[in-house]
């Protein structure tokens, strides 16, 4: 789905992604009104950057934005065993480690 | 520490005289500060969508700051910023006319921002080269909150000049009126002579309106504005003590509660 | 996507959606969700969006005003943060299915309700403080009960919110003390203000419990976590002891602890006022709503740019 079918209007609401610093990716911290991309940065700025440390900005248009429904959750979640793909599973680590 | 008192003072500064013409710059520009940013906190509410209200309110915080920053270095023995700030009548401020100015509408604020803060922009580009340091570090201090004031009003006046014949004639309106007021925030201040004389300013108000005309007069064209007839001769007066009834308005508001009491805390 | 609350459920999802609320689940913008339910979250958080932006008015009155620079920047900042969250609300409450635009327009026309607390004046200097304390304190205690509701969007920005209503309770009580052990004039000053606003807060939670299928519907979908009596009864216990410490008078002579019961008397409010005001007959409503309309209107070449800006772009 897109996120337009939610939002009124989704040509001009901007979702905000912050990065705090050089060691974080950017997180979406919620969105902005504005008429483009180029003034969503700068109203952002302020609206979600005043108290928050930030290195980064970026903005992307809500009409631009494709999400899985939630009615999918449950296929998002396995429900088979998937424990192969989790070391915790495998114990010779363990063995090995200790008799060093 | 105020400027004066920094170690490599006495060699750029030499003598009482320059540092009284030091600190008259630097009372006359934490006025500008104070007064624009009185101006600016007036929108906080009102403004025409929510988030430029929320950004305009950051930039009259930044602007108050800045006045108290400057208030601090200006200040003499025993003076504070807050009695710089609610303590003198309106004949001993020293900012440019164009801050004083009621609001108006939205093209005027922008357009007043647009002008000031590219104006701020020349003159704190020549204080950022001084041989004071101390003098220097504040001025690149200040530098980068000013650089998001200036992306708001560019993109800000951008998009009124260029949205349709209504919105650019209103902000061709707005310039006519405060061409001129803006030519004036380079008025210098008494005493600049000798801090150029002494070299702790690189260049003087005539030279940094110079450079603030050549910087946005290109930008004004582009967008279709005009710059009004006459775009050489500032109306002015304010760094002289010379002030509209605004400013004397502005400050009967400001100072009333703090008036009601000049001993008591706050 | 406008759906008349009173539409009927299919009645296998209401069963479901029940189901998931009652396990612990929340409701995102794009999930089924009763016709009521939505209508319920809307008017709500509509209505705290509304109450942040005519929530600005009183305060902003004392921005030119402040007496120092501290006071100033620190009150811009506060004010600021008010706008701040109605831009936060309005954005959750659109999703449920109404356009920022269209919410402001009702606001501004008088069409749709906020806080009786905004139809109030403020007098004075102190009223700022009084406001900080204990209108902000008062907000605090229902937006913390709510950051358990049941619609997540907005049980999320209810974080961000009382993070900063911490900041103004904080700051309000640096304002407070400062009158409070000030000169004489400056604690009379304070004092009248409390007296002033004793009953708006008092009034603040809504009308005493009533028990109706509608609080009970309420309850169980958690679009109400405790109760205007619960909310009541926790402000009065953390604030009451703040009036006392700085020996400042509680307005309601009638008011005291009463240990066997675990809970404050007092004084009944004058519900016919709290009703009076909600219906927009508060002593400052029609003011307000006039100086929201004259930058409205002023406003609108504005918006009018814009929108053919964003048109050509």
């Amino acid at each position: 789905m897109n996120l337009a079918e939610i939002t009124p209007g989704a040509d001009h609401v901007f979702a905000v992604f912050r990065q705090e610093t050089k060691a974080d990716t950017h997180v979406h911290v919620g969105d902005v009104h504005a008429p483009d991309a180029e003034m969503a940065l700068v109203l952002a700025k302020e609206q979600f950057a005043r108290r928050d440390p930030c290195v980064n900005l970026w903005v992307v248009r809500y009409a631009d934005i494709a999400a899985t429904p939630y009615g999918d959750a449950d296929m998002l979640e396995p429900s088979t065993d998937k424990s192969y793909r989790f070391g915790g599973s495998y114990r010779e680590q363990q063995r090995v480690y200790r008799r060093r | 520490m105020a400027l004066w008192a920094a170690p490599d003072a006495p060699a750029v500064l030499g003598d009482g005289a320059r540092r009284e013409a030091l600190r008259a710059m630097l009372l006359a520009w934490a006025d500008d500060e104070l007064i624009l940013g009185h101006r600016h906190s007036e929108w906080t509410g009102v403004a025409p969508d929510i988030e430029s209200d929320v950004a305009l309110s950051s930039i009259a915080q930044d602007e108050l700051g800045h006045a108290r920053l400057l208030y601090e270095q200006a200040a003499a023995e025993g003076q504070s910023p807050d009695r710089l700030a609610f303590g003198r009548r309106p004949e001993a401020f020293r900012n440019a006319t164009l801050v004083e100015r009621e609001n108006g509408d939205w093209a005027s604020t922008i357009v007043r921002i647009w002008l000031y803060d590219h104006a701020d922009a020349a003159r704190l580009a020549v204080l950022a080269d001084s041989p004071l340091g101390s003098f220097a570090a504040l001025a690149r201090t200040l530098g980068r909150e000013e650089k998001y004031h200036r992306l708001f009003a560019d993109a800000w006046l951008e998009r009124l000049a260029r949205a349709g014949d209504d919105s650019r004639g209103r902000v061709q309106a707005a310039l006519d009126a405060l061409w001129r007021e803006a030519l004036a925030v380079f008025e210098p201040s008494p005493g600049e002579e000798a801090l150029l004389a002494a070299g702790a300013l690189v260049a003087g108000a005539a030279e940094q309106a110079v450079r603030w005309a050549s910087a946005v007069v290109p930008r004004l064209e582009a967008l279709g504005l005009r710059v009004p007839p006459e775009r050489d001769v500032p109306v002015g007066g304010g760094r002289s003590g010379r002030h509209t009834p605004a400013l004397a308005a502005l400050l009967d508001e400001m100072t009333s509660v703090s008036r009601s009491d000049p001993e008591a805390r706050w | 996507m406008t759906v008349s609350p009173d539409a009927a459920d299919d009645p296998e999802q209401l069963a479901a959606f029940e189901a998931r609320l009652a396990a612990g689940d929340r409701v995102e913008a794009g999930e089924w969700m009763p016709a009521r339910y939505r209508a319920e979250c809307l008017r709500l958080i509509q209505m705290h969006a509304n109450s942040e932006l005519m929530g600005a008015l009183p305060e902003r009155e004392w921005i030119p005003r402040a007496p120092t620079l501290a006071r100033k920047m620190a009150l811009v900042a506060k004010v600021q943060d008010e706008i701040g969250h109605a831009q936060l609300l309005y954005r959750v409450a659109e999703d449920l299915g109404k356009p920022r635009a269209r919410m402001i327009e009702e606001l501004v026309a008088g069409a749709s309700k906020f806080h009786n607390v905004f139809h109030y004046p403020a007098e004075t200097w102190a009223d700022v403080a009084i406001i900080q304390v204990f209108v902000d304190g008062a907000a605090m205690q229902t937006q913390g009960s709510l950051r358990s509701c049941s619609y997540a969007p907005y049980a999320r920005v209810l974080k961000r919110i009382c993070y900063e209503e911490d900041f103004h309770i904080r700051l309000g009580l640096d304002t407070f003390r400062a009158l409070a052990e000030g000169t004489a004039a400056q604690r009379a000053m304070l004092q009248d203000a409390l007296d002033r606003w004793w009953q708006p807060i008092m009034h603040f939670f809504g009308p005493r419990d009533q028990a109706s299928p509608h609080l009970e519907t309420m309850i169980r979908w958690r679009i109400k976590v405790k109760t205007n009596d619960e909310l009541r009864q926790q402000f009065l216990r953390q604030f009451v002891p703040v009036i006392q410490e700085y020996g400042l008078r509680v307005p309601d002579p009638e008011l005291r602890w009463d240990e066997a019961a675990g809970q404050y008397r007092y004084a009944e409010p004058d519900w016919e006022e709290f009703r009076r005001v909600t219906r927009g007959e508060g002593p400052r409503t029609k003011a307000r709503l006039a100086l929201r309309q004259h930058y409205h209107a002023q406003h609108r070449w504005v918006r009018e740019a814009v929108a053919r800006w964003h048109l050509a772009a």
